[in-house]
């Protein structure tokens, strides 16, 4: 049995290995464990593979749009060498990896290849050894969500995990969940030459983006040639004798495809919780946990999607420094309020903070809007497709949420969020001069909008 | 060109400050907003910065001198540039310009400032950091010989800007709150604990809504504190016994399509002993007592927004009946906001009735002019033992306040006795 650590870290993900460093960087002695590839979800199947993808279709957007910008291209259909992608991805996904493993050696994390588990007695067994340490973190990550859909493990009906490592563009593509794994991975896979169809349960795609997001997405999103389904369960997956999958809706049509995305969204993987299953409390299928990360047991704390409070990479790091602070000692609550939501299409999109509609229960609001049809920079890039929208406290100007969506909204939500986080109000940012030309005047702007004194909108 | 250095005005009431210290000798460099010298009033010390870059070329006054408001004290100015020899003021008598001796104006800033903990701090920068429990060794001194100046400090207090915002609309001295952001920045949580701490702890009242003052309770306001805080004011409760006035007046409502009320036969009866006595229509002029002849009876008429007190002229001239009317016509006028200037000015004593609230004394604020406001109170049952009978009578409270620079005790007495006695005997209030 080997002793002596301060913290013990399950899963190797955005979480996990941030949990870890922290832990170190505050002195402690950390062992971290990790089944699969240091990164996680986010290194190796999620964020970065899908971000390399997402690039390409941008690269092939530009390319088909070349001859209009007055660029003399001879490539009428752009298409892509799927090993080669495949290849571009793994690299850039080696390259961070080794980059993480190697900020954990610096760190003296010492990493342990393989599935830990928790034992009854508190201890951490992984390939038959016994760990021991003074406080763990869980941070087991997620994985695909299965629907439970007669058909639904035919072959040829793949997961994100499943999707990124495929050689071959598909033909023809249904992807179930019109959430946004499924909106990039469309977004992608549309660009590479699929026929892409995208099937939603709800009535529209990125549902918790809102209206005005889905608006502008609902018409780019049908410019790339995607078809969406809204409204639509799906009742089965059936492979016919072509080796096509047919899938079949609540409403009794068909789709045909090569393949099947399911993209139903992700439950924890509990994986380590190993003899502790039944004995630690869980929320739902997640497993509870404190605004410190605590979890029912003393000692033992749970990060990430494995707690099911915000799915997204940034949430799971911000959650590990917070844990390992808490397990060195400390008493840190972690504040998810201006987390923001990026969703990596073309154009992206991204959110942070209140709704309008939640925003309206607490505040008397006001809304600034400015379109990157007025834009500069936009307008010179030939990115008009977005626009910002700041939703602020009337009597203080206090930014309560920002809807945005552009080519660079998941860069230009940064600035919201720093704004909204150190408690810089509308007043402040409309006063702050922005380079020109540049998409982030659009949020100045916006803010200006919402005092009631835009310099770039017509007077109301 | 040379440009002046001013006594700041820095308050509306601010009439001279007082030079506490130049942080500049004459013929040195300076630059625009940097502290030149440091002032003080009776509220508040502050810096006056240079209001241009250039030298300092003279100094009218030195450490310790009062000087009036917008007064010239110095000049800043290109090194050689001509000056007047005299401080041109802004009106107002300069007084005690102690004299200096040429040493001090060479006076080195390190001499002029505090050591603390070895750091230099001006006066009013370590004034503030006491007042907001700022440790001066970590503040960064931005002063030209080290020291550290008022901006500096006022920089250690960290607030979000939305925190400063909601702060100062609620008026909260920012200094008081602990902050729980980076470094103790104060947040808008910390903010808002802190109201609600207030809040809790009494401190502060929870405010439900705030509306503005009308014009009219502007005025109200006003008027009502000047009487309240300049008349040395007496109220004396006077009790009356209304039990044959009821009677008398039910007697003669009875056949009246008019109903008379017990105000209007409380204004007639004031109204017939003011004919007789005069003593108590006066009012305070510059070096005199100004007595009035006319018996103009104000009667306080509330209304939503306010107060008014419309006039019945030469009361005592007039009947019940005319009383009555004139009293119904004023009050619909003032209700409908129909009162001319007229008819709510030159009244020489007051009536404010609050019978009908079930008020049992209370005590009316002089309406000036007058010398005398009648606080009417409400009638109620007390039982009194007449003619060895246990009988109920009916009674009630007149609340008469009055100047005591105009008045005095034993003639308010004497008047409120008239009106007593003349209520008591309702048939004399028509004869």
């Amino acid at each position: 049995m080997k002793n002596g650590f301060d913290v013990a870290v399950i899963g190797g993900g955005p979480g996990g290995y941030v949990a870890a460093i922290k832990a170190s960087q505050l002195g402690g002695s950390v062992i971290l464990f990790e089944k699969d590839a240091i990164g996680g979800t986010c290194l190796n199947r999620g964020c970065i593979p899908t971000k390399t993808y997402v690039k390409i279709a941008e690269y092939i957007k530009h390319i088909k749009n070349a001859r209009s910008r007055g660029i003399q291209i001879d490539v009428s259909q752009p298409g892509v060498n799927m090993v080669d992608v495949v290849a571009n991805k793994n690299e850039v996904v080696k390259k961070l990896t080794t980059g993480v493993a190697g900020l954990l050696d610096s760190n003296r994390v010492k990493v342990i290849k393989g599935t830990a588990e928790l034992t009854k007695d508190g201890k951490i067994r992984c390939d038959g050894q016994s760990y021991e340490a003074k406080t763990i973190i869980l941070a087991g990550g997620s994985k695909p969500r299965l629907l439970d859909i007669p058909g639904i493990k035919s072959q040829g009906v793949l997961t994100s995990d499943t999707l990124l490592d495929l050689e071959t563009v598909p033909k023809s593509l249904v992807i179930i969940g019109g959430g946004v794994i499924g909106c990039e991975f469309a977004t992608a896979f549309a660009a590479f030459g699929s026929a892409v169809t995208l099937v939603e349960f709800t009535d529209q795609l990125v549902k918790p983006m809102g209206k005005n997001i889905y608006k502008v997405l609902r018409k780019t999103i049908k410019a790339q040639g995607i078809k969406t389904v809204l409204n639509t369960a799906v009742a089965s997956i059936e492979r016919n004798e072509a080796g096509m999958l047919v899938v079949t809706t609540s409403d009794q049509k068909t789709i045909t495809a090569e393949k099947v995305l399911v993209a139903t969204g992700r439950c924890a993987d509990l994986e380590c919780l190993g003899e502790l299953h039944g004995a630690i409390e869980m929320n739902g299928g997640f497993v509870a946990v404190d605004h410190e990360m605590r979890t029912s047991i003393p000692g033992v704390f749970c990060i990430g999607d494995m707690n099911g409070q915000l799915q997204l990479a940034h949430a799971a790091s911000k959650m590990g420094e917070t844990a390992a602070v808490n397990a060195m000692g400390g008493n840190e609550k972690v504040d998810l309020r201006y987390v923001a939501n990026c969703l990596y299409t073309l154009p992206e999109a991204a959110t942070v903070g209140l709704t309008e509609e939640a925003a309206k229960k607490e505040y008397d609001i006001s809304i600034g809007t400015f379109s990157l049809y007025a834009n500069g920079r936009a307008l010179a890039s030939g990115e008009t497709d977005g626009f910002v929208k700041v939703i602020i406290d009337k009597k203080y100007g206090e930014i309560l949420g920002v809807q945005m969506v552009g080519p660079v909204a998941a860069e230009m939500i940064c600035e919201a969020a720093l704004c909204m986080s150190m408690e810089i109000t509308a007043h402040e940012v409309a006063a702050t001069v922005h380079p020109h030309p540049t998409y982030c005047e659009a949020f100045m702007e916006a803010c200006a909008d919402a005092l009631g004194k835009c310099i770039h909108l017509p007077r109301k | 060109m040379a440009v002046e250095v001013f006594m700041p005005k820095a308050g509306m009431d601010m009439q001279e400050g007082t030079i506490i210290a130049w942080l500049k000798h004459v013929g040195e460099q300076v630059e625009e907003g940097e502290g030149l010298l440091e002032i003080e009033t009776d509220k508040v010390t502050m810096e006056v910065e240079a209001p241009a870059t250039g030298v300092l070329l003279c100094r009218y006054f030195e450490d310790g001198a009062v000087v009036p408001v917008v007064t010239t004290i110095g000049y800043v100015g290109k090194p050689g540039e001509v000056v007047p020899d005299q401080p041109q003021t802004a009106g107002g008598a300069i007084t005690a310009v102690p004299e200096k001796t040429v040493e001090s104006v060479k006076t080195p800033i390190a001499a002029i400032t505090d050591e603390i903990n070895g750091v230099k701090t001006t006066p009013y920068a370590k004034q503030m950091a006491a007042a907001n429990a700022i440790n001066l060794s970590a503040v960064r001194p931005t002063g030209p010989a080290g020291e550290i100046k008022g901006r500096d400090v006022e920089r250690e207090i960290a607030k979000s800007p939305l925190a400063k915002r909601i702060a100062e609309d609620k008026g909260l001295d920012l200094s008081t709150v602990t902050g729980s952001g980076h470094q103790n920045k104060v947040m808008k949580s910390d903010v808002l604990a802190k109201i609600a701490n207030q809040q809790t702890s009494g401190a502060v009242a929870a405010v439900l809504d705030t509306t503005p003052l009308s014009g009219m309770q502007k005025v109200v306001g006003e008027r009502m504190a000047k009487a309240h805080s300049e008349i040395p004011c007496v109220t004396q409760n006077t009790k009356v016994d209304m039990t044959s006035l009821l009677a008398f007046r039910t007697q003669v409502n009875e056949n009246r399509e008019n109903k008379l009320t017990i105000n209007d036969f409380i204004v007639k009866a004031v109204a017939k002993v003011l004919h007789y006595d005069k003593n108590v229509l006066v009012s305070l002029g510059d070096k005199e007592i100004i007595h009035h002849q006319d018996v103009n009876i104000g009667i306080a008429v509330a209304l939503d927004e306010g107060l008014i007190v419309p006039v019945v002229k030469n009361a005592d001239q007039k009947s019940l009946e005319e009383i009555s009317a004139a009293v119904k016509l004023l009050s619909a006028k003032a209700k409908s906001g129909g009162l001319m200037v007229d008819d709510y000015q030159g009244s020489t004593i007051s009536i404010s009735n609050l019978g009908m609230f079930g008020v049992h004394s209370f005590t009316p604020i002089v309406n000036q002019p007058n010398a005398v406001i009648i606080g009417i109170c409400s009638i109620e049952d007390e039982l009194a033992l007449v003619d060895n009978q246990v009988e109920n009578r009916k009674k009630m409270m007149i609340s008469l306040t009055y100047d005591h620079r105009l008045v005095n005790g034993d003639v308010a007495a004497k008047f409120s006795l008239k009106v007593r006695d003349l209520l008591e005997n309702p048939m004399d209030i028509l004869i």
